[in-house]
């Protein structure tokens, strides 16, 4: 009876033992999924004094899951999930600085959507701490390089430029990105605010150019603003060249540095997009 | 007459007995063993935080000595305190000469001297790993701050947390018979206190939308009371951060109140313990 009962109990573990490995080759054939994490309220009443460690280890299962993906995921498949995620972190433990670095990475190039979702998360990431320069560029640069909003970008470099000892690339990404976005003159009170505080004459003598590239394309703005104020907002003339000579003796030569471009009725100087001509 | 120093020399008698018969059922080295193996199985989990590494050390060990304490009183402290009757300790220690309101107090004080060990251990330990954690990676980059005033702090404010809910166990244990409906009833406690803070956040942004009502929030405001917000005295986010450090009467105050209420909960929890029918 005793040999009978051993007999079933090594059936038992080596079904048990067969199983699990059933188990696990189905568990590594199937695709890693990011689970929706629950609202940050459930966490903070859950979680009470831990709820530092709740973030941080939302933080872990979000970066393993994106660590373990497999190549050719389509990003879309988990781009929700990913945005509730950090933000359920950030606004759980606004201070913890992992998940906004993680979130510039992956988030804005999923779509334009998710980018948006960045931006809000960055947000809370600048709400607790102002003065740190990385989170301001991954907000700020988010608006241009993934939501096509350069407006936004360069009244958010604006900002960023306003605090003491922020890098001088912040003023400049304001000056271009507000042309780029038609506010020209914006972008030139920029410029020669950075002229008069700037010390490196090499560094002046960029300046002093594109001040002058700045002036050339504000006095396209004001042709256009006259042409406006003569035949209307709504009519706007279909090209540039219907200015001359009438409310300008000719277009100015915009040199190689910048490109005029003229969307009506939007007026943008923006760099060449170089990417292009390679 | 009953002088006060015979009074506290009976509550420091039983007071120990509760300490040793801790000791005895493994209480203290149980817990610290447990917590132990919880922090060194999160030695694994800081190589997934690859910035913020200090802070995350700090709130995963002051986690585990919170986790560690909570386990204590759940589980000991309410399992010593309730009024079981299979036990029989209440009757037995009744049978001397001591009052009921001693033995609450000394249930109270021996406990809390035990949490107190617990914490002391815990805490010793949870900084040496915070020093060699600092000292096994780039701490320029990766853990900047490290401050043992603010250590003791928040391991001053986590040790009264733990007082409130003990005195809390002594409240429930005095008015409800039975480990178990203590248990659940702590647990609630607990959970309202954390939940009440969030629902009142959520009441005021209604508040100021227009959609809230003024006369819940006040109503919620006096709960408030009742059931305190412990994020008062959570102070661990200052260990190691540069976030901005409050000032003293920010950091008094939390401590003078939460010592008012368990002053006052210990003074009900007596008076129901005087008052109750033993039978």
């Amino acid at each position: 009876m005793r040999i009978v009962r051993g007999i079933l109990l090594a059936g038992l573990i080596v079904m048990y033992g067969g199983l699990c490995v059933v188990q696990e080759h189905k568990a590594l054939a199937r695709d890693a999924s990011l689970e929706f994490a629950l609202p940050v309220s459930f966490y903070a009443i859950a979680a009470g004094y831990l709820k530092q460690l709740a973030a941080e280890m939302l933080f872990i299962k979000t970066s393993v899951f994106l660590g373990g993906l497999r190549p050719g995921t389509p990003p879309a498949s988990y781009g929700d999930a990913l945005g509730n995620n950090f933000a359920v972190m950030t606004q759980l433990y606004p201070r913890f600085i992992d998940p906004y670095y993680f979130c510039q990475a992956f988030l804005p190039p999923i779509s334009i959507e998710a980018a948006s979702k960045a931006s809000v998360i960055l947000a809370t990431g600048i709400a607790a701490y102002p003065n740190d320069f990385n989170l301001r560029f991954f907000y700020s640069s988010n608006f241009f390089l993934a939501m096509n909003e350069p407006l936004k970008g360069g009244r958010a470099f604006a900002e960023a430029a306003q605090i003491p000892g922020s890098p001088p690339l912040f003023a400049h990404l304001a000056a271009l990105l507000s042309a780029k976005g038609g506010d020209i003159a914006a972008g030139l009170i920029s410029l020669k605010t950075m002229l008069i505080s700037e010390k490196d004459e090499k560094v002046r003598a960029r300046y002093q150019q594109e001040i002058v590239i700045f002036e050339q394309a504000m006095s396209v703005q004001r042709a256009l603003n006259a042409y406006a104020d003569k035949y209307g907002l709504s009519l706007p003339p279909q090209s540039l060249q219907q200015l001359v000579p009438e409310f300008l003796p000719q277009l100015p030569e915009i040199k190689d540095s910048f490109t005029l471009v003229y969307d009506p009725p939007l007026l943008r100087l923006q760099r060449p997009d170089r990417t292009k001509n390679n | 007459m009953r002088s006060p120093l015979n009074a506290m020399r009976r509550i420091c008698a039983l007071a120990r007995l509760i300490i040793l018969d801790g000791l005895r059922r493994h209480a203290l080295i149980g817990l610290v063993l447990f917590a132990l193996a919880g922090a060194t199985g999160g030695l694994l989990f800081f190589d997934f935080i690859p910035r913020d590494i200090g802070r995350a050390t700090n709130d995963f060990l002051f986690s585990i000595t919170w986790l560690t304490g909570f386990i204590f009183l759940l589980f000991h402290a309410v399992q010593v305190m309730a009024w079981d009757t299979e036990r029989g300790a209440l009757h037995t220690f009744l049978a001397r000469p001591i009052s009921r309101t001693e033995y609450a107090l000394a249930l109270f004080l021996g406990l809390a001297t035990l949490l107190l060990a617990l914490n002391i251990i815990l805490g010793g330990l949870g900084w040496g790993i915070l020093k060699f954690v600092r000292g096994s990676v780039n701490a320029a980059s990766y853990f900047q701050h490290l401050s043992f005033p603010f250590f003791l702090l928040a391991s001053a404010g986590l040790y009264w947390i733990q007082m409130v809910i003990l005195a809390i166990i002594l409240l429930f244990s005095s008015a409800v018979r039975g480990s178990f409906p203590v248990l659940l009833l702590t647990l609630c406690y607990y959970f309202i206190c954390s939940g009440l803070p969030v629902v009142r956040g959520s009441i005021k942004q209604q508040t100021l939308h227009g959609a809230g009502r003024q006369t819940l929030d006040t109503l919620l405001q006096g709960l408030t009371a009742i059931f305190p917000d412990f994020s008062w005295l959570d102070f661990k986010t200052l260990v190691a951060s540069s976030d901005p450090a409050p000032v003293i009467s920010q950091l008094m105050l939390p401590f003078a109140l939460s010592t008012l209420y368990i002053v006052i909960v210990l003074w009900l929890a007596c008076a129901i313990y005087e008052r109750r029918d033993l039978q």
